[in-house]
């Protein structure tokens, strides 16, 4: 049935049923982490600290497989059992029967319907506002039956599921966050995960414990504590003296030294985000002149820096450089052997730079001081590459993003997420199409070509698989002749754990210590 | 003398006027907090909604004028994130400070005057040298650094994590103390030569004082007076090395609370955790001139 | 006024010091303090050790006290106190002796009070250390300001030292001293840091005391005015040795020892300077005229600021200069110090004209004339250790570097700072002590002029008096001529043997100063005299 996916609960339910090894002896982990998002609501908190935290006290309605393969391109049925999609703009979610939240209550379709509510994530001042993106063109979200829930689109979406993956998918429990309203449900959450809420102070600690009526079975630690402890050093030497089981965040250029302790396991993990830069290709106010206007300097630019070998010096094969929107998560969408158009050529940098009508003018880029680990150093090996071939471009690091949005500026940092919407779309569209801040923000960079948006629509029309692949690679080939930035890397995460730990997160900023993550998922 | 002290604490008020407008004015401009708040490509909506909740699209005076009025009434604001009132927060976090701190200033005051007396009194030889290349030393080592050395010193050596709430507090105080002992012991021997040699203490041996009540009763009040206004001094720089010493400990105080407030933008928190530093300080200067008062007979006259 | 007669010499002595040694630290300018001192005291005798600072004098009252510092070890000799040897120096034991037997009082009185504790304890704690019970100590203290005559004694008992005038201290101090009524007192320089009234109230209330105690008096001065006041015997000290010992009236009246000879004429007020007046003149100055313009040039101010000044100066002598502000005299200061350039007149220096000396002549002149200034907190560079300030002029001129340094340690001493402070920076120290330490580096180049500008001017009257005793023991050690620029005319009469007064630029009196103070000429010189205050009772005492 072409308007049909299913996926039937397979891994989980079997381990599921074959649980119950290890209700005794359950250690108390302990996670040192560099910060705590203030609050614990999964929308609100939408960060990486959050992220480490939340799907240990929620669930979502889907669930991607990253205890099998790391990129997670399968997704797996979690609080949702099933669904279908009713039309091409309707999708209905079956929800699982008889999961209780931690106050012993059992979910039902109106939890989720609020949770995905107008009130809370789409409407006019919402609740949790962080969530836009997620719930971009929801127009209709109704509990239809007590375990049925209908959303419905204002555009067809074939890959509307991926999307009850992201905190967009969190349940949480209608009842009692009605009652204690947004801010003190962000101070003591609820929700269905393996383990609840025991206390929480933003600038110490998250204590949560074993939730024993669990849906999914055992819960494989006592207690779940994510502790502050802002200087790596100090986590480092925490989990040297037993005192934490997971650190996060290694700073790239000690994982050599960390690995060779004794004990402790270094986890390098490339997750689904795409450090890049954007080209101001606009000519403001503040910006009469601006040289990039010119595709030839632009292009000039990209062929003129290694990034694979700077990538490879930095990181140390921890990550890669994709070539544009060619990234594995994608499945089908991936084609290993796609290169980019512009590789590095200094000579062809040379000869489009000729072509231009560049001048010498001093390009400013603004990069967000320490946001992007190990950006600055790649910034400068490119400044330096630029220079030899005749680019002349200024580092300028600011404190924060809203000062790196206050133009002029020719360069900005900025990262692409491609996580949830399970094909090119998200990165390709949403955050280069005619919606995104490229072009409607006030740090707007681009006008995309008529070409551009008319490939965009067709994209965006196509639900077939072969029709949107081939729109995809189109659109992709545009992007590339425009060139309005230049990808990165892929970034990089990483742990240090105790290296008796059975712990792999995949390739994931989230953190979940169930019985699927812990355990060698087998 | 209440002219003096009147003077004093109306200087303080206006002092701590100006912290707070500075406070509120650079808060504002490091970048527009709701920005800050919202994630990095959130739509301008978003935005516009973070900043009606923090009353930041009310022209400025207006916003200083109600925050102004405000303390005035003693309400000092919610914390944007937890919506709890912010002296609230303060006080969950003081106890740490406090204990830290006084540990810190304690271990500085009885160690450094310790330190700088036995230096004092073997002047010259072997023992003063040692002593005071050991002040040089804590004072110009970065208390980050010794802190980091400790911790990783009794990991990777001990097997012990001195790091943590629930870690001795000895450590972190330690650390914190270290740069003020070091001040703190070569003042105390260099005040205390300066006393030694004066001439009321050869006056004092003249009369048949014994030498340790000349120590203690008559050299020691007299050393003393340079170093109260020293010990006000490294208040300064024992809360702005709270701040360092909390995050490299993990120890959960007042400078953790505002480095986090600061990286969340969390102005009500920030504007108050400020005006709480500022209030310290001035209060602890304000001590410190009525402790002149009591110990130095000189100022009390004039 | 009151002079108690002497003692009694039949009776046994009651301290005697026999063959006396104390050595310095290696590296002095001689390897003893003092050598081989012998003199006696007996009962009700009051026994002056005269000499300059530097002669030793004072380490012999330590000595007796068993206060000497480790650095100053006794090499030989020994002190007797009726009889019994002392015990060896900083032995427990003298802690039962001082105060009891034998107390020792300083010359800053002020500073030998403990400034943050009320006088009152201070005195009561001797006591108390001394096993006088509780009771009675207050009223024993009371007792004891009553005898030393200060004026309302519950007052002073409960006053902190800074609340003291310097009379008023130097007598709670003698009451400390005799509190337990010793039976010998040393009193080192008790009355330097006073003026001249205080001074003689003082003198007399110690000779009153021992009159009525009983108790015998250890004077150390360097003053033969004191001398003649207080002494019964007389011992004189220079380098560390006694020169000269006898009966006041004998040695006052008929001096053996050159030494003794000279320290005697410079405690004369005026005239009494071994004369070398009649020596070449080392500067002169003739028909001088410096005019200052200022100003635009059409509306210029032109200041006439010396007219036609003319003077000698004969080495070894002081010529004061004085007027007030705006006379002029520091005007003809800097025309001396080849600061200005002259319009009209000559210079000579040591007969040579030096008015229009330039280059490495007028450097070489520099080392030769040398100056202090008024204010001796910016005269100083605040991060140069004053032992590289005093070293820094003869390094420049030529000097090795390690003599300089050592030359810098003995400029302290000289001067009344200690060796051990030549490390230290010029904040660490008082004004006084300070003035002292520009002295010091003026001196470092063995000027044969020195001319000081308002150099006390800045400092408090006591201060005043030691640093011109200073200014007058370093002419007398180094044979320096010196112009004192002052505008006050107790110096001018305390330091000169010659004086300038000038008014609006010109010389309007000049002569020996003891005849322009005894007959002032011109009426401006009157005037001036009339307006200075306690001029005339300064005069009454120098003419006793």
């Amino acid at each position: 049935m072409p308007q049909f996916r299913r996926f039937l609960l397979t891994t989980a339910a079997a381990l599921v049923a074959a649980g119950g090894a290890f209700a005794q002896d359950r250690p108390d982990l302990v996670i040192a982490v560099d910060n705590l998002w203030p609050t614990m609501d999964p929308v609100i908190g939408i960060s990486t600290s959050g992220a480490r935290v939340h799907s240990n006290i929620f669930d979502t309605l889907v669930r991607r497989n990253r205890w099998e393969d790391p990129d997670g391109t399968e997704l797996v049925p979690w609080l949702a059992e099933s669904w279908e999609r009713l039309s091409p703009n309707v999708w209905q979610i079956n929800l699982r029967e008889g999961v209780p939240f931690h106050d012993g209550h059992i979910m039902d379709a109106e939890d989720v319907a609020f949770s995905m509510s107008a009130e809370r994530l789409w409407g006019e001042e919402p609740l949790a506002p962080r969530g836009t993106r997620y719930a971009r063109g929801i127009i209709r979200v109704e509990a239809t039956g007590p375990l049925t829930v209908e959303v419905e689109t204002s555009y067809p979406d074939p890959n509307f599921i991926y999307r009850l993956v992201t905190p967009l998918g969190f349940v949480l429990p209608a009842h009692y966050y009605q009652e204690v309203g947004t801010d003190a449900f962000g101070q003591m959450p609820m929700g269905t995960g393996p383990y609840r809420m025991v206390s929480f102070d933003p600038s110490v600690s998250v204590v949560a414990e074993a939730f024993d009526d669990y849906w999914g079975g055992d819960v494989p630690a006592d207690s779940l504590t994510f502790q502050i402890v802002p200087e790596f050093s100090t986590r480092f030497a925490g989990l040297v003296a037993g005192e934490f089981d997971v650190v996060v965040s290694v700073p790239a250029d000690q994982i050599g030294q960390v690995e060779g302790t004794p004990g402790v396991t270094v986890m390098t993990k490339s997750i689904e985000n795409y450090p890049m830069f954007a080209f101001n290709m606009l000519e403001t106010e503040d910006l009469p002149d601006n040289p990039l206007t010119d595709v030839n300097l632009r292009q000039a630019m990209v062929a003129a820096v290694d990034r694979v070998s700077i990538t490879d010096a930095i990181w140390g094969g921890a990550t890669f450089v994709p070539a544009p929107f060619n990234f594995p998560e994608y499945g089908a969408y991936y084609d290993p052997d796609r290169q980019p158009r512009i590789t590095y050529d200094p000579d062809r940098a040379r000869e489009l730079l000729a072509a231009s009508d560049y001048a010498g003018e001093e390009l400013s880029w603004h990069i967000v001081r320490g946001f992007y680990p190990n950006y600055e150093i790649a910034a400068e090996f490119m400044v330096e590459q630029w220079r030899e071939v005749g680019i002349n471009v200024a580092i300028e690091i600011k404190d924060n993003f809203s000062l790196a949005y206050e133009r002029p500026f020719h360069l900005l940092n900025m990262s692409m997420s491609s996580e949830f919407s399970g094909d090119p779309y998200r990165p390709l569209w949403m955050d280069w199409g005619p919606e995104s801040s490229r072009v409607r923000a006030a740090h707007r960079t681009w006008e995309a070509s008529e070409r551009f948006y008319e490939l965009g629509e067709a994209f965006e029309q196509a639900q077939e698989f072969e029709e949107r692949n081939a729109a995809y690679l189109a659109l992709v080939e545009e992007w590339e002749n425009i060139t309005p930035g230049m990808y990165l890397w892929r970034n990089v995460v990483s742990y240090a754990v105790d290296a008796d730990l059975d712990w792999d997160p995949g390739n994931s900023a989230v953190t979940i210590f169930d019985s699927l993550y812990m355990g060698g998922g087998e | 003398m209440t002219g003096y002290i009147l003077s004093r604490v109306l200087r303080a008020i206006i002092t701590l006027l100006i912290t707070v407008s500075l406070v509120f004015i650079f808060i504002r401009f490091s970048g527009d907090p709701a920005a800050a708040l919202a994630p990095p490509d959130a739509p301008q909506e978003v935005i516009d909604q973070y900043a009606r909740a923090m009353g930041l699209d009310q022209p400025l005076w207006q916003q200083y004028t109600s925050y102004i009025g405000g303390l005035f009434r003693g309400e000092f604001g919610y914390s944007i994130h937890t919506g709890r009132p912010v002296e609230a927060l303060f006080l969950d976090r003081l106890p740490y400070t406090l204990h830290l701190g006084l540990t810190a200033l304690s271990i500085a005051l009885v160690l450094g005057i310790a330190l700088g007396a036995i230096a004092a009194i073997n002047r010259g030889r072997l023992l003063d040298r040692a002593v005071m290349g050991f002040s040089v030393f804590a004072f110009a080592m970065p208390n980050f650094l010794f802190g980091l050395c400790l911790i990783l010193i009794g990991a990777l050596v001990f097997q012990v994590f001195l790091a943590g709430a629930s870690a001795n507090v000895l450590f972190p105080a330690l650390t914190l103390g270290l740069a003020a002992m070091g001040s703190f012991a070569r003042f105390a021997r260099s005040s205390l030569l300066e006393t030694i040699n004066a001439p009321f203490m050869r006056a004092a041996e003249a009369r048949g004082i014994p030498f340790a009540r000349r120590l203690i009763l008559h050299a020691a009040p007299n050393a003393a007076i340079p170093l109260v206004t020293l010990v006000g001094l490294s208040l300064g720089a024992l809360i702005a090395g709270s701040v360092v010493t909390e995050q490299v400990f993990a120890w959960p105080g007042v400078g953790q609370l505002l480095v986090r407030s600061v990286a969340t933008r969390d102005i009500a928190t920030v504007q108050f955790l400020v005006l709480a530093v500022a209030f310290t300080m001035i209060m602890a200067n304000l001590i410190v001139d009525l402790l002149y008062l009591v110990i130095d007979p000189r100022i009390r006259v004039k | 006024m009151t002079k108690t007669p002497g003692g009694d010499a039949s009776a046994p002595p009651l301290l005697s010091v026999n063959g006396l040694g104390i050595g310095l630290p290696p590296g002095g300018d001689r390897a003893e303090a003092v050598t081989d001192i012998s003199f006696q005291i007996h009962p009700g005798e009051t026994l002056c050790l005269v000499g300059e600072s530097g002669s030793g004098k004072s380490v012999i009252g330590q000595a007796i006290l068993g206060m000497l510092p480790r650095a100053l070890p006794v090499t030989g000799g020994s002190i007797r106190l009726q009889d019994k040897v002392l015990p060896s120096q900083r032995d427990a034991a003298y802690q039962a002796l001082r105060s009891v037997r034998m107390a020792m009082i300083f010359q800053d009185a002020g500073a030998s009070l403990n400034p943050v504790k009320r006088v009152g304890r201070q005195l009561e704690e001797i006591l108390k250390v001394h096993g006088v019970p509780a009771a009675e100590r207050r009223d024993r203290v009371l007792d004891m300001f009553e005898a030393v005559r200060l004026p309302d004694p519950a007052r002073i008992f409960a006053a902190y030292p800074h609340q003291l005038s310097g009379g008023q201290a130097q007598r709670v101090v003698i009451a400390g001293a005799l509190l337990l009524k010793p039976a010998l007192l040393v009193a080192d320089e008790p009355t330097t840091a006073l003026d001249v009234t205080t001074q003689a109230e003082i003198l007399d209330l110690i000779a009153a005391l021992k009159a009525d105690t009983g108790a015998s008096v250890l004077f150390i001065t360097h003053d033969f005015g004191v001398v003649a006041e207080i002494a019964d015997r007389v011992a004189v000290m220079k380098d560390g040795r006694i020169v000269e010992a006898g009966r006041a009236g004998d040695v006052l009246d008929r001096p053996q020892h050159p030494y003794t000879q000279r320290l005697i004429a410079a405690s004369r007020p005026t005239g009494a300077k071994p004369s070398r007046a009649e020596e070449a003149p080392i500067l002169e100055a003739d028909g001088l005229h410096l005019t200052y313009r200022s100003g635009p040039i059409f509306n210029r101010r032109v200041t006439q600021a010396v007219r036609d000044v003319s003077l000698s100066l004969a080495p070894g002598r002081t010529l004061a200069v004085v007027g007030e502000s705006g006379s002029g005299k520091s005007s003809l200061a800097r025309c001396l110090l080849r600061l200005e350039e002259v319009e009209r007149g000559t210079i000579r220096f040591k007969g040579a004209d030096i008015t229009h000396l330039a280059g490495r002549d007028l450097q070489r002149l520099r080392k030769s004339v040398q100056v202090v200034l008024q204010d001796p907190y910016s005269a100083l560079n605040p991060r140069q250790t004053i032992r590289s300030a005093i070293a820094e002029g003869p390094i420049i001129h030529g000097m090795p570097v390690a003599e300089a340094r050592r030359k810098a340690e003995d400029l302290l001493e000289l001067t009344g700072l200690t060796a051990q402070s030549a490390d230290r920076y010029p904040h660490e120290f008082s004004g006084g002590q300070r003035q002292r330490i520009c002295i010091a580096r003026a001196l470092a180049l063995e000027p044969e002029l020195l001319i000081a500008d308002e150099a006390v001017s800045a400092l408090d009257v006591s201060i005043q008096a030691q640093i011109l005793d200073l200014f007058r023991d370093m002419q007398a050690r180094f044979g320096f001529a010196m112009v004192f620029i002052t505008h006050d005319l107790r110096v001018a009469r305390a330091i000169s043997d010659d004086i300038l007064v000038m008014q609006q630029g010109r010389v309007v009196e000049s002569g020996a100063t003891g005849q322009v103070f005894d007959r002032p000429a011109h009426a401006y010189t009157r005037a001036l005299l009339a307006a200075a205050p306690g001029l005339g009772l300064a005069m009454e005492e120098g003419a006793a």
